[in-house]
């Protein structure tokens, strides 16, 4: 009862109706006596929990009925017959209406659950968001301080930079006084010096009267060029010079002509191979510029400069030699709209990625000077056939590969059949042998020579082989040997570098008196660029590996020489088996072809040495 | 003596042939010389060497002296007339010059510039006069060795390059400074005429180059501002060029062989390089601390340690085994370059291109970064682009193009001797007993022997051509 009202307490409705209730029970209590009640209920050895005596059943009844009518529902009988069921009945629907409550309290209790999340949800949220707000709010301030903060900073530094501009100013100034001052200080020192100069040249001057003191010589030289010296003479150096001035001036006019013409002769050729690569002639001239202008019309309006120009440049592709060797002034002008207008069709051109016109690929040969993009689109184009030429080779090559294997398996069948046929007819006739006896032997004395000859050939083989690995060791011999050599070598240099050694040979036979050192420079020489000079890493790498790589040649060309062997093996071998094959080339080849048969070779090598170091598959 | 391959690779390849490198290195033993004042004859045959007061010539292929000279000091330059047939020495600590004759052992000369005192003197180009400068540069004094007569010339510019003779040594221009303002003039060598005098349009003049083929005069500003001005002949500005203001300027400047191009090594750490058309720069080459480019060939000197040597008293050939061998390796972009900081307080910061010259076929140009002292530049003058590196292990100390071919020799300081050409580059020990470090080094005019200058002492390095010696 009391979980009830606490529940009830908390939901809304529930509280009225709670009201109501405590008030009706208070009446209630009021009505009855409890004191009375309690007394009894000692009296009758009954605790507080019992309602009902035997003495006070009609209270009871009474109170009840009172209780039951305020509750809307029948009042029970007083008569004893009727009254267990009506008591029955009521305690029913009280069960009834007990459960009911009990229901709408567990309703009521999980929406007030509901409600109780929901709102501590919102609180929650509500809480979050006052927080963010805060954050935000302070976030602001911040950001309004910065700013502020940034201004003041901007207009500090602007001040500051004013004040500095102002200091550089004045500083500058401050320099260029003190630069007059010194300027004007230098003078004074200078002119004070040049006092003293002229001081010491008079004082020279009455020193020394005759000047000849000064030279003190044993005789008198001949003029370096046999004349006379001319000394003072009155001849005019003046003139003299400007006619040198004059030459210079020649000259120098001279090579600016020779350069002039040069750079004409070269904008002529530039001109020349941009109009064969726009696929213009010379020749062509009244059709190819028809064709042009009509073009040009088309193209776009904004060629219309260049249209207004066309009185001129309507011989732009019929250029005479002679019109680069006119006065630039005069051509400058033609010759710069003629260049743009070219460059732009090359330009459309590439971005339309036309292949250029036939007559242009026929009529301009590909120069290699000067790779025009046309040439290499038909490079590259020639390089895609090419490819594919290419490819298809391969393709029909595998295919070729193919149907070999095929025909081979087809082969080993019909030998298989064959074979087996055989078998099958020995056995089956192996009752009536006496008519083939004579054929059976004869195959018999064949098989047995050829197993004979197969022996000996082993035996050969194996021979061989021993050979071969002597040889190998002998070479590895000879490779330690011929090492061993270059060491001392080296080393006899070495020792010769030192300086104390007695004459050998002289480099020049002029020094013989000098005696002279030699030295041991180390050389670096310079990556790339050079096509004969190795860079160091890989002079290093071919110094540091040298031996290695010698071991490894050494080594190739005992595979060589053991692949030939191994060929004749093969060759050998297949043709002792009546096998229709190909000369095998290389042990890849019989590899590629013949996976069994080559697998059958190897085996046999590796039997017949027992070694299997050079078997680089 | 018997003769080493250079190409340490040719033992194991036999087919690649190093066409500029391909040779045997020769050393002489060394000889004492002092301060350093050594030179070949312009014609090849000699080889003066000063030794204190005396003045050593010596055959360049025998290396036998040939005469032996007394001065009356200690001799502190050396030159040889344009014949070869004489050669001066000037003493200037007492202000004489002494010149003597190779054809006529017993002719002496003595040139006294007495109390106006000595500070430089050089042959005119005909060799039959000598032109000594004064103290203060005072005054330029013409000495003929023919008449006898002295005649002066006043007011000569104290500056790094003041004088210069025209190709063909037919004009001599010289540079001035007359009432605080620069002035060119212009002699005529044969009489000493004067035939031009010009002012020039420069605050204070830092030099003056003839091109080579005598066209154009170079005049450049000090180093306070940028500014080149050339002139021809007669004294007309042909062109002016200035890279930059407000900035310290040309630090280096050198002509191609063909006068096509001039080269202006600046203290911007920038090398221009302008036509001889237009005077503008067709090329301007920076010097970052990384070189990224993927196609430039970088040389990097590598030391291998060498072991300590076992005891003091061992014989000099075993001791060159225990000293440090060096050799170039080939590293790959990007490359990182050591920058020295340079002190920017001081005068002459150690900063921007200091040297530079083009080779003798006018396909490259090497340049050093005066912060970047270990590191060579070398730049192919047709492509516009940085070429090849060169990054030593010490600060280079001299450089010098081949006269005859595309190849360099330089030296760091140390016992070896570097060499580079397009087709690689080497690095070689001087083989001699005692500590010998490089400190300059010449080429004989022939291309084929090389005049290595130690502290006291030199070395001839000969280059021979194996196949040439085989036909």
């Amino acid at each position: 009862m009391m979980a009830d009202l606490g529940v009830l307490k908390s939901s809304p409705g529930g509280h009225e109706f709670l009201q109501d209730f405590s008030t009706t029970l208070q009446q209630m209590m009021g009505d009855l006596d409890f004191s009375t009640c309690r007394v009894r209920a000692e009296e009758s050895g009954c605790d507080e929990n019992t309602f009902c005596t035997p003495d006070t059943v009609d209270q009871c009844i009474s109170f009840l009925n009172q209780e039951l009518l305020s509750l809307g529902l029948q009042a029970l009988s007083y008569d004893n017959q009727s009254k267990m069921a009506c008591l029955i009945n009521r305690l029913y629907q009280i069960l009834r209406l007990f459960q009911r409550h009990g229901r709408t309290k567990e309703d009521l209790e999980n929406r007030l659950h509901r409600m109780n999340s929901e709102c501590e949800h919102y609180q929650h949220s509500i809480a979050r968001l006052k927080t963010e707000r805060e954050k935000l709010m302070r976030e602001v301030c911040v950001e309004q301080e910065k700013s502020r903060q940034l201004l003041v900073k901007h207009k500090t530094t602007l001040a500051k930079l004013k004040s500095e501009k102002e200091e550089a100013k004045r500083l500058q100034s401050v320099i260029k006084d003190r630069d007059t001052q010194y300027r004007h200080d230098l003078k004074k020192k200078e002119r004070e010096c040049n006092k003293l100069k002229e001081r010491i040249h008079q004082l020279l001057a009455d020193k020394t009267p005759n000047r000849r003191v000064g030279l003190d010589i044993a005789f008198s030289l001949q003029s370096s060029d046999g004349k006379r010296s001319q000394w003072r003479s009155t001849s005019n150096k003046q003139e003299d010079m400007y006619q040198h001035l004059m030459t210079v001036y020649e000259d120098k006019q001279k090579e600016l002509l020779v350069e002039n013409s040069e750079l004409r002769t070269s904008l002529q050729h530039i001109h020349r191979d941009i109009s064969k690569a726009l696929g213009l002639h010379d020749h062509l001239v009244s059709h190819s510029t028809m064709v042009m202008s009509s073009q040009e019309s088309e193209s776009c309006s904004s060629e219309d400069e260049f249209l207004s120009h066309s009185s001129v440049t309507g011989h732009k592709s019929h250029i005479p030699d002679g019109y680069f060797q006119m006065p630039y002034d005069m051509i400058r002008e033609n010759l710069e709209n003629m260049f743009k207008e070219r460059l732009k069709k090359l330009k459309e051109r590439k971005r339309r990625k036309l292949p250029s016109p036939a007559k242009s690929a026929k009529s301009s040969p590909p120069k290699p000077s000067l790779p025009k993009p046309c040439d290499l689109e038909q490079f590259k184009k020639e390089m895609e056939i090419l490819k594919k030429q290419i490819k298809t080779y391969e393709e029909q090559i595998e295919k070729q590969k193919r149907e070999k294997e095929n025909y081979k398996e087809v082969i080993q069948q019909q030998e298989d059949m064959i074979q087996n046929a055989i078998q099958a007819h020995k056995s089956q006739s192996s009752g009536e042998v006496f008519l083939d006896d004579s054929k059976l032997m004869q195959e018999k004395e064949s098989l047995l020579e050829q197993r004979r000859l197969f022996n000996e050939e082993k035996i050969n083989f194996t021979e061989e082989r021993k050979q071969f690995t002597e040889a190998a060791i002998k070479l590895e011999k000879e490779r330690r040997a011929l090492e061993e050599e270059k060491t001392t070598i080296l080393k006899d240099q070495f020792f010769q570098i030192s300086p104390f050694r007695s004459p050998v040979e002289k480099s020049t036979p002029s020094k013989d008196s000098a005696r002279l050192l030699p030295s041991t420079p180390l050389f670096s020489p310079a990556p790339s660029g050079q096509p004969k000079t190795p860079s160091t890493v890989e002079l290093f790498r071919f110094l540091g590996i040298t031996p290695k790589e010698r071991l490894l040649q050494h080594r190739n060309t005992s595979l060589d020489e053991s692949s030939e062997l191994q060929q004749s093996h093969n060759s050998e071998y297949l043709d002792n088996n009546n096998t229709v094959t190909n000369s095998a080339s290389a042990e890849s080849s019989v590899l590629g072809e013949e996976p069994g048969l080559a697998r059958k070779t190897l085996f046999l090598r590796r039997s017949s040495t027992g070694s299997n170091d050079d078997l680089g598959v | 003596m018997n003769c080493i391959c250079c190409c340490v690779f040719e033992h194991t390849i036999d087919n690649i042939a190093f066409c500029f490198l391909e040779f045997d290195m020769n050393f002489s033993e060394l000889f004492r010389q002092s301060n350093q004042i050594c030179k070949f004859s312009p014609d090849g045959k000699f080889l003066a060497s000063v030794v204190e007061f005396r003045l050593v010539i010596r055959d360049v292929d025998t290396l036998q002296i040939q005469n032996l000279y007394t001065c009356l000091d200690t001799i502190q330059h050396i030159e040889w007339s344009a014949d070869s047939q004489f050669i001066l020495c000037g003493l200037f600590k007492r202000g004489i010059v002494q010149v003597w004759s190779i054809e006529q052992p017993e002719w002496t000369c003595k040139i006294d510039e007495g109390s106006a005192g000595l500070c430089a003197t050089r042959w005119s180009p005909d060799g039959r006069h000598i032109l000594t400068t004064a103290d203060f540069y005072l005054r330029i004094t013409v000495w003929s060795l023919v008449t006898k007569s002295v005649s002066y010339i006043r007011y000569p510019k104290r500056c790094q390059k003041s004088l210069d003779y025209s190709n063909g040594g037919k004009y001599m221009a010289l540079a001035e400074r007359r009432e605080c303002k620069d002035f060119i003039s212009i002699f005529a060598c044969d009489s000493w005429e004067l035939v031009k005098h010009f002012e020039t349009e420069t605050d204070d003049l830092a030099g003056i180059e003839w091109s080579p083929d005598g066209r154009v005069l170079a005049v450049w500003e000090s180093p306070i501002k940028y500014k080149i001005l050339l002139y021809t002949l007669d004294g007309r500005c042909v062109s002016k060029f200035s890279a930059y203001d407000n900035a310290l300027g040309i630090k280096s400047l050198a002509w191609s062989p063909t006068s096509q191009f001039l080269a202006l090594g600046s203290y911007d750490e920038k090398l221009r390089v302008l036509n001889h058309i237009t005077w503008n720069a067709v090329a301007t080459h920076s010097h970052p601390p990384t070189v990224k480019e993927e196609d430039v060939v970088v040389y990097k000197e590598i030391e291998t340690r060498a072991p300590l040597p076992p005891g003091n008293d061992i014989d000099a050939p075993t001791a060159a085994l225990f000293t440090p061998q060096s050799k170039y390796e080939v590293d790959q972009p990007p490359i990182d370059i050591p920058v020295v900081k340079p002190d920017t307080n001081r005068a002459n910061p150690k900063l921007g291109v200091g040297m530079l010259a083009f080779s003798c076929d006018c396909k490259y140009i090497y340049t050093r970064n005066d912060n970047m002292p270990s590191t060579l530049w070398i730049w192919d003058v047709q492509k516009l682009r940085l070429c090849a590196v060169l990054t030593q292990g010490a600060a280079i100390k001299c450089v010098e193009w081949d006269p005859l071919q595309p190849r360099l020799a330089l030296c760091t300081g140390t016992n070896k001797l570097y060499m580079w050409s397009p087709t690689g580059s080497l690095a070689v020990e001087v083989p001699v007993e005692g500590v010998f470090n490089v400190h300059s080094l010449k080429w004989h005019p022939d291309g084929n022997t090389i005049l290595l200058l130690g502290k006291d002492q030199m070395c001839v390095c000969y280059l021979s051509d194996p196949g040439a010696e085989k036909s």
